[in-house]
């Protein structure tokens, strides 16, 4: 059931996208001609674990010939840990005839949606299909084991009784040497404390009764064991479909709670925000992992232009899978995050103690003083996702849409210097989190004016 | 010849000498133990609140020294079984010194083992969730019924054969001795007065329980084996796990026995009681043992090197010349190898000489179950860097810890209770005499013929 829905929903996202593209492609008609022509050909129905070879043939529109070299990309729809989004199954090369063939071994039953994009002659065109995957012989079919018949639990605990039974009879035994009536006993074979003073001893009597507990016990165990896991058992099955983080927040990471996330019209921020995984890297709280930085301090601009746009390692959201309602939502959660303990303490402990700060005598180096700094404050956010990057000297100095941000010599016109000091021309004073200690900026102004060396 | 009631005597003397006296020396190594035990304590205490991260254990070897702590104490505590409920089903008769030691060392080993497996919880409030949610299909509640059942039948074992002994204390206690000391007896000698019907009620029950208890301790040491050999890991995949550790047991339960055996004969002069026979006889079981796990060391990694399947070229190779290989060859030579060597040379056959191999013996066995458990979790299932486990002193503290309270719960023992089983020991001797009678009287009978 949970299968289908999923495939149905994909199946809608792929043929939604195929209605925009289609359109796009007909409104962008008479703007400029298609030169492309593709055509993807596949079977009509696979099952299981078959090879599906996918056939594309690219031809020019103007002159019907076939388009060689053209590369040919798959990609297929994917849903993961509350992520939905493409894969790229692998690539081709159309040859002198125009065709490139390239074989898929489907492991999933369902409609599966793939996409072909052709890049050649200048321009690109892609085409979605769909194919029917039908259950065959499945790849792996987990039998539940062999079925013995008579073999079940009572063998064991028939076992674990019989031990504990003999166990009594030997009980038994010594309740009775205890209990041997007063004309029987010698006296002469002892020379102890008479009998008539001593109490008949409880010891014998309290020791069975606990052993009787405890095998008891144990044989209930063994008994009552396949009634603690309902899930051997089909009709006694109703594990909760939702699986919760902490006590209120529906943990939709693995698609355990599609039904919830559906009906839920009134998504609060920390719902988006688990929904669509961003807690997988960002932390639950959005204390940020190692993985990945806090987003608490994301403006709702740089917030909207990373979660569309995504980065290194973060997926892209379309207006599909986070609406823009969803989106201010989001940020209202993350503001609020800003104060939390957790997102507090989390920030406290990932700042550094001290950092090789110059006291104003001597010159700072890159290497030595700006370099640590910038990593320290900078680097959690501005690495490799594009804009100005705070990795090395060389990035330091060239990257970022407002290239150069370090004029040498020229704290003034400095756009890093500004962004430290809350006095820039464009943006939001950095970091989002606070200005940073004085003795840090002193040093990064310093260094500027000094001629920002290596 | 001495005469019985003297021997008898002296014997009753020496078995009560421990109860009786207590040195200064003897408060010191309670005293001793007891800082370990509380410095363990507080390493526990450190992971109960800190949680598990302060051990060397992580996602993938998520075993170390608490379960190598828990299979080791488990295997010793079939010396008892095996010297106590053997001997006497076979009727050995140099038995009786031996079999109260045995027995005692089983009910405590079981104890200290089974406590490991709580250090090696990371959630012991959740302990009770093996009894509540326990499924029979999980070895490891197979584990807690088999040892249970085991520690259950071992007690007992101990006690059925201790009531006559307890009576003689209590009867040699009677005045004089500490209220808890007089009451401990008088309940636990169950009103035993030595009449020929309470014997033959006593002896049914020990018959009983001796033939029992074979079937058990070989049960629970297949099972602790099974935790591991039916766990997916290619080091484990083994069919003769069961009888291999059942065989580790035996063998280490001996040389274990050996040990305490010669501790406790020195500190309480029982030299005359114990002798070199019972250490050399106790040798070459340990040297049989030896060489029925050297057989089966050889079985098990000559069919699965033959094969050498993918993954267990790493295994092997970790094993023999890598990581491990100090380990393994120290075991393998040290520990099963010298062992036989020893017993097979006349001049090594001496007290000395077997309690050194007992000590190898034991040294190599605890060696063996610890690179079981890291080499088998160690060897990736999949195409990832091997990880790598080192015991923290958090593992080491509560490992000490484990042995200070095996010494300690010894210790206590000694002073409570009779360490040689006296009137078993009188009865042998009675019968021994008695054929020497019957046979010297035949021969006088055959004389004048």
């Amino acid at each position: 059931m949970r299968h289908s829905i999923a495939w149905l929903r994909l199946l809608r996202a792929v043929t939604s996208g195929a209605i925009v593209i289609g359109s796009l492609v007909f409104f962008a008609l008479p703007a400029s001609a298609e030169h492309l022509i593709i055509d993807v050909a596949t079977p009509d129905a696979a099952a299981l674990g078959d090879e599906v070879p996918i056939t594309v043939t690219a031809r020019s529109a103007d002159s019907n010939k076939p388009v060689a070299g053209a590369t040919v990309l798959f990609y297929a729809a994917k849903s993961f840990a509350g992520v939905t989004g493409e894969a790229e199954l692998g690539s081709a090369v159309t040859n002198d005839a125009g065709v490139a063939v390239f074989s898929i071994t489907v492991h999933v039953a369902g409609v599966q949606g793939v996409r072909v994009e052709v890049i050649g002659g200048g321009e690109t065109q892609d085409q979605s299909i769909s194919l029917p995957v039908t259950v065959g012989d499945q790849l792996h079919q987990s039998e539940a084991g062999v079925d013995l018949p008579g073999l079940g639990a009572w063998v064991v605990v028939l076992v674990v009784a019989a031990a504990w039974i003999i166990f009594l009879a030997a009980g038994r035994a010594v309740m009775a040497a205890s209990r041997v009536p007063a004309g029987e006993r010698e006296i002469e074979a002892t020379s102890g404390p008479s009998l008539g003073q001593m109490k008949t001893s409880h010891l014998a009597t309290i020791m069975m009764t606990v052993s009787v507990l405890v095998a008891a016990g144990l044989v209930a165990i063994l008994l009552r064991s396949p009634e603690t896991h309902s899930n051997l058992n089909p009709e006694g099955y109703d594990r909760t479909p939702v699986a919760f983080l902490e006590a209120k927040y529906a943990y939709t990471g693995l698609g355990l709670s599609e039904d919830a996330v559906a009906a839920g019209e009134d998504l609060t921020g920390r719902d988006v925000f688990l929904r669509s995984g961003c807690a997988g890297c960002h932390g639950v709280n959005a204390e940020g992992t190692a993985s990945a930085p806090s987003p608490a301090w994301a403006s709702p601009g740089r917030l909207e232009q990373i979660v569309r746009d995504g980065s290194v390692g973060m997926p892209s959201y379309g207006v599909e899978e986070l609406s823009g309602q969803e989106l201010d939502a989001l940020h209202v959660f993350l503001l609020e995050a800003q104060t939390s303990p957790i997102v507090q303490e989390r920030f406290a402990a990932t700042q550094p103690d001290s950092l090789p700060v110059t006291t104003g005598d001597e010159i700072p180096t890159f290497a030595d003083n700006v370099g640590p700094i910038l990593t320290a404050r900078c680097a959690a956010c501005h690495g490799s996702a594009g804009g100005w990057s705070a990795a090395d000297y060389d990035s330091v100095m060239t990257t970022g849409t407002n290239s150069p941000v370090v004029v040498p010599g020229d704290p003034e016109n400095s756009l890093l210097a500004q962004k430290i000091l809350g006095v820039q021309t464009t943006g939001a004073l950095m970091p989002p989190s606070g200005t940073l200690p004085d003795a840090e900026i002193r040093t990064i102004i310093d260094w500027i004016s000094a001629g920002a060396g290596r | 010849m001495e005469t019985l009631s003297s021997w008898q005597q002296s014997l009753e003397e020496t078995a009560l000498a421990p109860s009786r006296r207590t040195t200064r020396s003897y408060y010191l190594f309670v005293g001793f133990l007891l800082a370990v035990i509380a410095w363990a304590g507080y390493a526990y205490s450190v992971q109960v609140r800190e949680g598990l991260i302060v051990t060397g254990m992580r996602d993938r070897i998520s075993w170390g020294l608490y379960i190598t702590m828990f299979v080791f104490f488990i295997g010793i505590s079939h010396a008892g079984t095996l010297i106590s409920a053997i001997l006497r089903v076979s009727n050995a008769s140099w038995r009786t010194p031996v079999t109260r030691m045995a027995e005692f060392i089983t009910a405590v080993a079981l104890t200290t083992g089974a406590l490991f497996v709580i250090f090696d919880l990371g959630r012991p409030d959740r302990l009770m969730n093996v009894l509540i949610h326990g499924r029979w299909q999980s070895p490891i509640v197979w584990d807690v019924v088999a040892v249970s059942t085991y520690l259950t039948a071992s007690v007992f074992y101990l006690y059925l054969p201790m009531v006559p002994d307890l009576a003689l204390f209590r009867d040699r206690f009677s005045s004089g001795a500490s209220k808890l000391r007089s009451w401990i007896y008088r309940h636990l000698a169950i009103n035993w007065i030595g009449s020929a019907l309470q014997k033959r009620h006593l002896a049914r029950a020990i018959s009983i329980m001796m033939i029992l208890i074979i079937p058990i301790a070989v049960s629970v040491h297949t099972v602790v084996s099974w935790i591991f050999a039916m766990t997916l890991r290619e080091a484990w995949n083994s069919t003769i796990f069961g009888f291999f550790f059942v065989a580790g047991a035996i063998f280490s339960g001996i040389a274990t026995l050996i040990i305490v055996m010669a501790i406790l004969r020195r500190v309480y002069r029982l030299e005359k009681f114990i002798t070199e026979k019972h250490f050399l006889y106790l040798g070459y079981l340990m040297a049989a043992m030896a060489g029925v796990m050297i057989y089966a060391n050889i079985s098990e990694y000559v069919t699965t090197g033959f094969k050498l399947e993918e993954g267990e070229d790493f295994l092997f190779r970790q094993l023999f010349i890598e990581e491990f290989a100090p380990f393994f060859w120290f075991y393998f030579i040290g520990g099963l190898l010298l062992p036989v060597a020893i017993m097979l040379k006349k001049s090594f056959r001496t007290i000395p000489g077997v309690v050194v191999t007992a000590v190898l013996v034991d040294l190599g066995m605890w060696i063996e179950r610890y690179f079981i458990v890291v080499t088998g979790l160690r060897a990736p299932l999949m195409p990832y860097e091997p990880a790598s486990y080192a015991p923290t002193w958090v593992e080491w503290s509560i490992t000490a810890g484990g042995f200070a309270f095996f010494a300690l719960l010894i210790a206590v023992f000694v002073k409570f209770f009779p360490i040689l089983a006296v009137w078993e020991m009188v009865e042998e001797r009675e019968k021994v005499e008695a054929e020497h009678e019957a046979s010297v009287a035949a021969r006088r009978t055959e004389e004048p013929a």
